[in-house]
């Protein structure tokens, strides 16, 4: 099946209304196109843990029950529906990971120096502020400050090799054994940490 | 965690079609992590409305190829407007997004995925509720005279054989069965091979066995094939079957759009269930 979502929405309104009358190989086909979506979702609501897909098969599972009242004409409101249980089922995974024993450590105030982005609610920005900070205190326990400033010019300034060279006053061979060597030591940081 | 943040290119210009992709992949949340654990702690910091809210309807439909080489680096060094970014682009994004390249593990897990969760949907009751007692209304004196004849006549009881549990890889027993991983193969690719025993006489006939050929499939999939004792055994068996699933979907697609008249069709699909039967056999004969 190569069903895919496109901007008139009219192939979507086609399967929808079939699956609203219990038509599963219509709602098949709506799964097709959208479980990519609804993938990335669950598996970023769940900081990609191994059982993010299983938090899309539920989410799925709900926009079955949900489907017959859907009243939406766009992908964009089926992508609401899906994103709307997403958030749900999503909540109810990190609420069972809570209650398993040394998972997360909240500050008492519950305060937190990091910007708020549209939906990012405490929970979330402590899971990420924990994970960061793991990695941050690994890396800086190995990469000179040097080398990271190398890395940083280079990789989020975008900076060419030899405007970093006249920045830093260092060879190429340098910028570059730099750059290799913190690549190396976040590597190492990162693989051997997981959820 | 995958150290997606090693991966940024080198290159500013491939800087819009890698973070594309990673907004729509699934290493988005280890990338910020990297890049917030590399960044430095700074003071003020943009919001996603300041830094491209005007270009918003743009990306939606086209992508990032519209910010500019000053807006990207902002998007590194506050990691968390990717995060923002990716919501939006999943419940706002057009087709566009749609058509970004997937990573080929991404592509996997999607496809395993889809196969599950279509097994797990066709296992739910339909979700369109029928009301009893409406249809009682409706039709209770029709009811009323058939049960009486059923009694009279004394075919009421239930029957003695119950129907089973379907036929080909739906066949009760049949995936649950404790045998050894050759045999089970064996018994799968007998379980193919059904499809072709019954000849439907109709195009009706033709979608139904089809669909319950298809339903099979996806209940294989999601069965955990414990038979096979190797992890890379049962994986070759799951993406197999996922393969063999799209086909016949492909087939039911074909019927019900009446592309190709349905016998041919149908011998399309038999060709398909014999391919099946073969290369389940022949990886039966490779097992010790």
């Amino acid at each position: 099946m190569n069903f895919v979502i496109k901007d008139d929405d009219r192939e979507l309104k086609n399967v929808v209304s079939r699956a609203k009358l219990g038509d599963k190989d219509a709602f098949a086909t709506i799964v097709n196109a959208l479980d990519r979506r609804v993938l990335t979702a669950c598996n970023r609501a769940c900081y990609g843990h191994h059982e993010f897909e299983d938090v899309a098969t539920e989410v799925w599972l709900g926009v079955w029950e949900r489907i017959p009242t859907f009243d939406g004409t766009t992908a964009q409101d089926f992508h609401r529906l899906a994103f709307s249980i997403v958030k749900f089922r999503s909540i109810d995974f990190h609420r069972r990971r809570l209650r398993q024993p040394g998972q997360l450590h909240a500050d008492e105030d519950g305060s937190t120096d990091e910007p708020v982005s549209s939906d990012v609610n405490p929970l979330n920005k402590l899971i990420l502020r924990e994970e960061s900070e793991a990695i941050k205190n690994c890396i800086e326990s190995q990469a000179d400050p040097e080398s990271l400033t190398t890395w940083r010019m280079k990789k989020m300034e975008g900076m060419s090799y030899e405007e970093i060279m006249d920045n830093l006053s260092i060879q190429i061979g340098t910028v570059g054994s730099r750059i290799n060597r913190v690549e190396k030591i976040v590597a190492g940081c990162m693989e051997g940490h997981g959820l | 965690m995958k150290a997606a943040v090693t991966e940024i290119p080198d290159n500013v210009s491939e800087w819009p079609n890698w973070l594309e992709q990673q907004i729509v992949g699934m290493s988005l949340y280890d990338l910020v992590v990297g890049l917030k654990a590399i960044n430095l702690p700074s003071g003020a910091r943009s919001t996603l409305q300041q830094l491209c809210g005007k270009q918003l309807p743009t990306i939606y439909k086209s992508g990032l190829g519209v910010l500019s080489t000053d807006q990207l680096p902002t998007l590194f060094k506050t990691p968390d407007l990717l995060l923002e970014l990716q919501e939006l682009v999943l419940v706002e994004g057009g087709a566009y997004w749609d058509s970004v390249e997937q990573s080929a593990e991404d592509k996997l897990v999607v496809e395993k995925h889809v196969a599950k969760t279509i097994a797990a949907v066709g296992q739910e009751k339909s979700s369109v509720q029928i009301k009893p007692k409406s249809m009682l209304e409706q039709y209770w004196p029709v009811l009323a005279l058939a049960a009486g004849l059923l009694i009279a006549i004394g075919i009421g009881r239930p029957a003695a054989t119950s129907g089973g549990g379907g036929w080909g890889f739906d066949q009760s027993g049949l995936l649950t069965a404790q045998v050894t991983g050759r045999s089970y193969l064996n018994s799968l690719s007998d379980a193919a091979g059904a499809f072709s025993k019954k000849v439907p006489d109709s195009k009706e006939a033709a979608l139904k066995r089809l669909t319950e050929f298809s339903a099979g499939c996806k209940k294989l999939i999601a069965a955990p094939n414990m038979q096979l004792e190797k992890t890379a055994d049962r994986d070759w068996l799951v993406a197999k079957c996922t393969d063999w699933a799209t086909k016949i979907d492909g087939h039911i697609a074909e019927l019900k759009e009446e592309k190709k008249d349905w016998q041919d069709v149908l011998k399309d699909a038999n060709e398909t269930a014999t391919k099946m039967q073969a290369t389940l056999k022949d990886k039966a004969l490779q097992l010790s």
